[in-house]
């Protein structure tokens, strides 16, 4: 078969995978269109308020003020008709989380959940790391927020400041609270796709050290790159111009950074996708320079006791970065109690050095619920 | 419901009908197929929501290009990540609720880009000429051919 079938033939099996259309989404539809675009919890409140106030009054004038249920009834059925009523008017208890408690708390009486997904980058200061330098750890997370303000499409470091120190054991964040992406486009730069990072002001200050600052870049570009391999390069904008000083070395950063740019300020073992479990096997992958490229993987359960240990070769080592990817089968363990520990052995003393690790979740994604 | 109007432009539910099943294979090409019916949804809803929507003269071009782009937002290794959990879950475990999931066409897909599996679907799925694919993906006839050029050579080393 030519090469050309060969193609031709792939996609008639990706097509023949396409699944039934989904259904005409006509009640999310009109859902959407009477929504408003931007409602801020507060402002719902507010009308919630003002709208109880104008409706409960003559009731409870009529009713001699025996019925304090019907103002929260009233409340819900008030604040469902500015977003869902008309979609599902029928059920409005159903869309409203708290439907039967009293006005005093606006999340529960009024609150619309939103979620937020991604993958994140955090780093880990290794075990016994030789540099002295953090290792990348990417981190599948699911936020839900109870006040309704974070949004599908905020950028992670938005997620990042109102998550704030609740990371997950082990891991931590070198972007400062108050660093912000404003916005990520895809621009032709110099002849080749880059993505650019329009950052807000705080982002020149950077973390605060030299090793701070690469931390964070790292953080930020391999989380903006993730699942684009043939864009490579990410060029950081402030007001619209690229930054000629950065952080506390004032660093030039006018030409776009890649993922390369500064691994070398990376631990010689970290990971670059997140880890996948599944019935006691997990996927390893990620990037190393040990000694003759030797790596090794432990499973531990919960109480820290290694359950399986495996040695793994990466593609290069001794001196240049290589890349490891692994399916370690460690068996049955408890799920949600396990985590993975990948190093290697110091050819000095056989000692476990640049230890990375990493907590497995129940599910494989770390969820926080923020807003509450 | 689902009528031409007095105006002779179909209304929203009559264009998703004759569009949804094609931009449903469409999507599946892009995101693979447990996310094509997400995607496909999120893009009508914005197009329809859109204010330019009534004045589209091409409204089947229009959708896909708003289906190339929510799948470019929505991608963002979502297929990989599939991809990976099924190979380490094992087929038989995974839930399939499509019936037949080809996982070495989706390990293929996984090494392009959604703009670069975009013109491969279109040129080769169907059959459409670099010009007309442009249309469809909204850029210029010479990127859809470097588009295609690279996404050869991604798929050179599985395929050859």
């Amino acid at each position: 078969m030519s090469y050309e079938k060969k193609i031709k033939d792939v996609m008639a099996r990706l097509a023949a995978m396409s699944p039934e259309p989904p259904p005409y989404p006509e009640e999310m539809q009109v859902a959407r269109r009477q929504e408003p675009r931007k409602t801020r919890p507060v402002l719902v409140f507010a009308t919630a308020v003002a709208l109880v106030a104008v409706l409960a009054i003559p009731l409870l004038l009529f009713t001699g003020g025996e019925d304090p249920i019907l103002v929260g009834s009233t409340t819900t059925t008030t604040t469902t008709s500015s977003t869902t009523s008309t979609t599902v008017p029928e059920e409005p208890s159903t869309t409203m989380p708290g439907t039967t408690t009293t006005t005093d708390s606006p999340s529960t009486t009024i609150g619309v959940e939103t979620e937020w997904s991604s993958v994140m980058y955090l780093f880990q200061q290794p075990e016994g790391g030789f540099s002295g330098n953090p290792a990348l750890i990417p981190v599948p997370t699911r936020v839900v927020d109870a006040s309704g303000e974070l949004e599908a499409d905020d950028q992670f470091t938005e997620v990042l400041a109102r998550i704030g120190s609740g990371l997950p054991p082990g891991l931590n964040n070198s972007i400062p609270a108050e660093v912000r992406i404003l916005e990520v486009t895809v621009e032709d730069v110099g002849g080749e796709a880059t993505w650019v990072a329009e950052m807000n002001e705080a982002f020149v200050s950077g973390a605060g050290g030299l090793l701070a600052d690469t931390t964070m870049l790292n953080q930020l570009v391999y989380t903006i790159t993730q699942g684009t391999p043939e864009i490579e390069g990410v060029l950081f904008r402030v007001n619209g111009e690229p930054v000629e000083a950065f952080g506390s070395e004032g660093m030039v950063l006018t030409d776009p950074i890649t993922r390369e740019t500064f691994r070398d300020e990376l631990s010689v073992i970290f990971l670059t996708e997140p880890l996948v479990e599944s019935a006691g096997a997990y996927v390893v992958e990620g990037m190393s320079n040990t000694f003759e490229a030797g790596l090794v993987v432990n499973v531990l359960d919960g109480n820290g006791e290694v359950v399986h240990e495996e040695f793994i070769q990466a593609t290069s080592g001794s001196g240049t970065w290589g890349t490891f990817s692994a399916l370690i089968d460690a068996g049955l363990v408890e799920p949600g109690e396990s985590s993975i520990s990948v190093f290697q052995y110091s050819a000095e003393d056989g000692s476990r050095v640049d230890v990375v690790t990493v907590p497995v979740p129940a599910g494989g994604v770390w969820e926080f619920s923020i807003g509450a | 419901m689902g009528m031409i109007t007095a105006t002779g432009v179909m209304d929203n539910e009559a264009v998703y009908r004759s569009y949804s099943a094609e931009l449903t294979r469409y999507a599946t090409g892009l995101v693979g197929p447990f996310d094509a019916p997400d995607v496909v949804t999120d893009a009508c809803l914005k197009a329809f929501d859109a204010r330019a929507w009534p004045e589209v003269a091409d409204r089947r071009a229009y959708l896909y290009k708003t289906v190339l782009t929510v799948a470019h937002d929505h991608h963002r290794r979502t297929l990989s990540r599939r991809l990976r959990e099924m190979k380490v879950a094992g087929r038989d475990q995974m839930p399939d609720p499509f019936g037949s999931v080809d996982i070495e066409v989706l390990d293929a897909v996984a090494r392009l880009s959604v703009q670069q599996r975009a013109a491969v679907f279109l040129t080769y799925w169907e059959d459409l000429s670099p010009e007309m694919a442009a249309q469809r993906m909204g850029v210029s006839t010479g990127t859809v051919k470097r588009h295609l050029a690279r996404a050869r050579k991604r798929l050179g080393e599985l395929l050859s």
